[in-house]
């Protein structure tokens, strides 16, 4: 049991900064990966450390992950590339994932994603002019009952209208 | 005081929870955080104590919680309130389904010391007897393949090895299907308490449960839930003082549905590319590093622990023979009550569809039901009346998968969907095997032409036969089901296709 808090009453899905983290050493980045070394499929929690502090694994950072699991650079890009959640270029600090499972598109998703992408002027997945969002498509959300569901910057949302979404890019 | 049980469900989340904790924070009200009861158009769902037992209300709204607080201040009534509700297990949702999985979800709070009784109880009897147990409840899994569950845990159990593995496949990576989901935001411990039998009954010592990527709230009770087992060691070296030690971990996914089919599973959790891997030899015999491994959808797992509280004989009594048990159907799509249904196998699908899902949402015609998630066929209307058991789903072409169902109403164009379904094999195909790779691209490209073709007649001619070779020739399900939905478009609804 407990009280809830009051939160400070900020925009509805915190919009994130453009990335300006001091990039890192040689070393410091073993530092962050020693960690996942004596994990069962390390190289996948190394890439997702990688991921949420760069926001995506530069080529400099493959040469360590191929260093560091005894793997060829090759086959370290050929784990990251098999998987959509690893980016290997700089990604937009804000994101908008649009569900386009079945159980949405059963209710609308694909005229949202219509709207979305004649307000982008391009189809997606893409990035927004301003460069500050990257729009892409995910496979369900788990929301099915509710669709169509979006996540903007990790928050779900149910029952998502163009207007709604749109708003927030 | 007051103690509201509000729903921790990512329902709850996606449908403005986080506005509901802010009205509450200004109130005298104590919370609770709980998993969702499954009423999906319900959430945020509040269920508050009142002197005849819990009442609920939903949806929750800001307005909705000063609503009440005004109310239960006041002393007066709040029965008329527009989103009262009443008992939730007298609702007609809930109140004809038979809750075994489920048992706890949405009542129990998240927070609850875990007992793993039923744990306690198997440890003092012989594996082998556990086994011989499951085989007669009839269990079968339920992420898909409905494969006896008995004969995976004999052979993992009797294969000759230094370490074995169990493997919880929670890659819920279907449309239309979120019942994993559920069940680790709502009731984690059914889960871990179900790996940590399978791990007595076939000595395996270490768990994995590999979680996608897409469900954090999934990953962040589930290890609260395993670290609370540890403290109370419910987890780790000689549980209940025995002899049996079992440790646990979550395994995040990156993002690919294929890694939902168990090789393809096992090559990503020891930190390679999802790729599948031919069978046999079979997972049960060599899987994770090579070792006896057994692979179980979440729900599978997640039953064990009922199906031992109740008995072998008297689980294998549920359904129809020789689908036994209970099955977490979820309704989904254009439906006007969505949610999850826990029934036992046997029920119509015009059942759920018609009698718990209230028709569609839009209020436009019925026109069909896919079952089974993006790799499931689309049934009409004529089919609604087959009972949802495996045997029968087999024998008119569907599967029940997951048990997913998705609606969706006359504005569908079943051509779009058969088209989606290659398109979706193409994006999320491993690549290993030809027919599922390139089968995929030339699918899509053909139904994608069939408006503007000439000869519409021999097109659709040429996608029955790439369909077979798909289904003939495919390493894995992926490839070799993708015909299922794009096959029952075109039997059922010749007319979108010409």
């Amino acid at each position: 049991m407990y009280r809830a808090k009051r939160t400070r009453n900020i925009r509805q899905y915190n919009r994130r900064i453009p990335n300006t983290l001091p990039s890192m050493s040689e070393a410091e980045v073993r530092e962050l990966l020693q960690p996942c070394t004596n994990l069962v499929g390390g190289i996948i929690h190394a890439c997702r450390r990688l991921m949420s502090q760069f926001g995506y694994i530069s080529a400099d950072h493959r040469i360590i992950l191929a260093d560091i699991f005894n793997l060829s650079v090759a086959e370290v890009s050929g784990i990251i590339s098999f998987y959509h959640d690893f980016k290997t270029t700089p990604q937009p600090p804000n994101t908008l994932r649009i569900c386009t499972a079945e159980a949405c598109q059963a209710n609308r998703s694909r005229d949202l994603v219509k709207a979305i992408e004649a307000h982008l002027g391009s189809t997606i997945p893409c990035q927004t002019v301003d460069g500050m969002t990257a729009v892409s498509f995910v496979y369900c959300l788990g929301l099915c009952p509710n669709g169509p569901a979006v996540e903007i910057n990790g928050q779900l949302v149910s029952n998502a209208s163009a207007d709604q979404v749109i708003a927030n890019l | 005081m007051t103690t509201a049980y509000i729903s921790n469900d990512s329902f709850a989340h996606a449908l403005g929870r986080s506005a509901v904790m802010e009205a509450l924070a200004t109130q005298d009200i104590d919370c609770v955080d709980v998993g969702s009861y499954g009423l999906a158009w319900l959430e945020p769902l509040i269920e508050i104590d009142s002197p005849s037992g819990r009442v609920a209300f939903g949806p929750v709204s800001a307005d909705v919680v000063s609503d009440l607080a005004a109310l239960i201040n006041a002393g007066a009534n709040y029965d008329h309130h527009s989103s009262f509700l009443g008992d939730i297990h007298e609702h007609p949702f809930i109140k004809k389904q038979q809750r075994l999985v489920f048992r706890n979800v949405g009542y129990a709070a998240l927070t609850d010391t875990p007992t793993y009784t039923t744990l306690k109880t198997v440890l003092e009897r012989d594996p082998h007897d556990l086994i011989n147990e499951l085989e007669v409840s009839g269990l079968r899994g339920r992420g898909g393949a409905g494969f006896p569950a008995h004969i995976k845990w004999r052979t993992v159990a009797d294969t000759p090895a230094d370490q074995r593995y169990i493997v919880c496949n929670a890659d819920e990576g279907d449309s239309g299907t979120f019942s994993d989901r559920m069940l680790m935001e709502g009731d984690p411990d059914a889960l871990i308490e179900g790996m940590a039998i399978a791990g007595y009954a076939c000595g395996a010592s270490h768990g994995y449960i590999y979680l996608r990527s897409e469900y954090p709230y999934a990953l962040h009770e589930l290890k609260r839930s395993i670290s609370r087992a540890y403290d109370h060691k419910l987890l780790g070296n000689n549980i209940f003082d025995s002899e049996f030690s079992f440790d646990l971990q979550v395994f995040v996914g990156a993002g690919a549905y294929i890694c939902g089919e168990e090789t393809s599973l096992l090559e990503s959790l020891e930190g390679k590319r999802g790729q599948i891997r031919a069978k046999p030899p079979l997972p049960a015999i060599a899987g994770l590093f090579n070792k006896p491994t057994l692979v179980h959808n979440v729900i599978t797992l997640a039953s064990v622990p009922s199906l031992f509280d109740l008995g072998g004989e008297q689980y294998g009594e549920l359904g129809v023979a020789p689908s036994c048990g209970t099955i977490p159907f979820q309704i989904a799509g254009n439906v006007k009550y969505g949610g999850l249904i826990e029934l036992e196998f046997g029920h119509t699908v015009r059942e759920l569809v018609e009698d718990y899902g209230g028709g569609t949402r839009s209020g436009r015609p019925f026109r069909s039901v896919q079952i089974g998630g993006p790799l499931g066929a689309y049934l009409s209307e004529a089919e609604l009346d087959t009972p949802l058991t495996y045997e029968a789903m087999q024998t008119i072409g569907a599967g029940i998968g997951h048990g997913g169902l998705v609606v969706f109403d006359d504005t569908v164009d079943l051509r779009e969907q058969a088209e989606y379904a290659f398109e979706f094999c193409e994006i999320e195909s491993c690549g290993k095997c030809t027919p599922c790779r390139i089968g995929s691209v030339r699918g899509k490209e053909l139904v994608q032409g069939l408006p503007q073709t000439s000869n519409v007649e021999a097109d659709i001619q040429l996608i029955h036969e790439l369909c077979d070779v798909m289904e003939n020739a495919s390493l894995c399900q992926m490839g070799g089901m993708t015909p299922i939905p794009v096959r029952s478009a075109l039997e059922r609804f010749p007319e979108d296709f010409r």
